[in-house]
């Protein structure tokens, strides 16, 4: 019992340690238009296509494989949408190599921003069901 | 009085720009949507096969299918539906966007794929429009019959294609901006594979000009645009040669008045550099050329030296960046990098 005490202590630390950027919203709506945008925008980055005179795919199968967007999920209180991206040492997306890493854009509700986390696979604090607004 | 407007060209009216070692160094190679640092590193590589890029963050992003304005915000302000390719310009005041879409014109019950030429403000509405159809006909000249590639059928579903324009800009004040002369400040500049070089009107109604260059086997040239001394240059991609076995390319400065090439790079031995499909060029100051192929990467050449001011390989082939190799340009985006972070 103290054990999963002392584990639950630990796992909570590592959640308040998790930095993420603000990105400021005034309503739930323009939360949603922010978070949809940006899918967009990352879809629009990884459209695969070809090169007009020799064939060769833009994208390569496994780059897009990397690189992935999620869907928008919504219910009452949050608004959420995780992607695994490879992120360049900027942390911006749109690259082959680099970090393989999540982004997860979440809204809380009653919050005045949405929170854009970026987290690296190889990082400790990647974890299943850190990212919350709990 | 040529000489005249040079003078004025050069020294009054033109901001005078030379490039140094330390200015190359704020320089970005745009390479479609990616920009690079002048070593050749991707630093953004943002949604698009063609991009223009603006200092408040804001650009414009265009592919296959659509043509849309983005923010910073990633927000996309407007959208265009349409078949864009190989460039996209901005005109000389930077309020307009120059763009090729694809049409379609039906011949004997088949449909197949023209060019349509495009003028669109900076609010996504067309202002101008042309088809090559038209500018054919005008000009009384044959419409090819190209097979198009397997990718080409799928994106503008025609089998076969009448023309294949390549670059447009807006001619800017010149040596050659005189009473009569077709280089007048205001006209546009297209050029369409094996088809000539055509000066239109502003409205891109009208033919002012047009000229079929010998210097090249069947006019395969790219980027045609207006020097400030009132010549062309370009991306000659086979440059006429006799025996037309060792094919190269080139780079020409071609003077309409003289009618003969003026400047010309090419690489010894000249077959060492070729490039068959593809090619861009810009004038970065009076002795400072870029240029770019498929194959090579990009150069900026001193005229004045003879030699290489830079060679950036990060655009080389082999680094496979997800490129389409048909528009790369030099600018310093540091503004709208600046700009484009949230």
């Amino acid at each position: 019992m103290k054990l999963a005490a002392l584990f639950f202590l630990i796992t909570l630390a590592s959640c308040s340690n998790l930095e993420y950027r603000e990105i400021p919203v005034t309503s739930k709506e323009q939360a949603r238009m922010v978070i949809n945008n940006e899918v967009t925008f990352l879809q629009d980055t990884f459209i695969q296509s070809r090169e007009p005179y020799y064939g060769g795919l833009r994208w390569s199968p496994e780059c897009l494989a990397d690189n992935t967007i999620g869907k928008v999920i919504e219910d009452e209180k949050t608004i959420r949408v995780q992607s695994r991206l490879i992120l360049n040492s900027n942390g911006d997306p749109g690259f082959c190599a680099g970090e393989k890493s999540i982004l997860v854009l979440l809204y809380c509700d009653g919050e005045k921003f949405v929170r854009e986390y970026k987290v690296a696979n190889s990082s400790k604090k990647n974890k299943p069901g850190i990212i919350s607004c709990d | 009085m040529r000489l005249i407007y040079l003078f004025f060209a050069i020294f009054s009216s033109m901001p005078a720009y030379s490039l140094t070692q330390n200015k190359l160094q704020a320089l970005n190679i745009i390479q479609d949507c990616n920009i690079l640092n002048i070593n050749g590193d991707v630093v953004r590589s943002l949604p698009g096969k063609m991009c223009l890029f603006f200092e408040d963050g804001k650009f414009i992003s265009a592919n296959e299918k659509r043509m849309r304005l983005y923010d910073k915000n990633y927000t996309a302000l407007w959208t265009i539906e349409g078949h864009f390719h190989h460039q996209l310009a901005l005109s000389n005041d930077k309020k307009r966007i120059l763009a090729f879409d694809s049409g379609k014109i039906d011949i004997k019950g088949k449909n197949k794929r023209t060019d349509r030429i495009l003028v669109i403000s900076l609010e996504g509405k067309i202002l101008h429009e042309q088809s090559s159809d038209v500018l054919l006909k005008m000009q009384k000249l044959p419409y090819f019959d190209w097979l198009n590639s397997p990718w080409l059928k799928q994106e503008t579903n025609t089998e076969r294609e009448i023309s294949h324009f390549n670059s447009i800009y807006e001619i800017p004040k010149n040596a050659n901006d005189l009473p009569g002369s077709p280089l007048r400040e205001g006209n546009f500049i297209v050029n369409g594979l094996t088809h000539g070089i055509f000066v239109l009107s502003p409205d891109l109604k009208k033919i002012v000009f047009h000229k079929i260059l010998n210097t090249s086997i069947e006019h395969f040239i790219h980027d045609v645009q207006v020097t400030k001394r009132g010549n062309i240059i370009y991306f000659n991609n086979i440059t006429a040669e006799p025996t037309q076995k060792n094919l190269y390319s080139t780079i020409q400065e071609y003077d309409l008045l003289k009618k003969g090439v003026v400047f010309e790079f090419k690489a010894s031995p000249e077959a060492m550099f070729f490039s068959r499909y593809c090619g861009a060029i810009q004038e970065l100051d009076d002795d400072h050329i870029l240029f770019s192929d498929k194959f090579n990467g990009t150069y900026i050449y001193s005229r004045n030296e003879k030699k290489m001011f830079s060679t950036i390989r990060g655009t080389h082939f082999q680094n496979r960046l997800p490129v389409y190799n048909q528009s790369t340009k030099a600018q310093d985006l540091s503004l709208f990098l600046k700009n484009f972070k949230r």
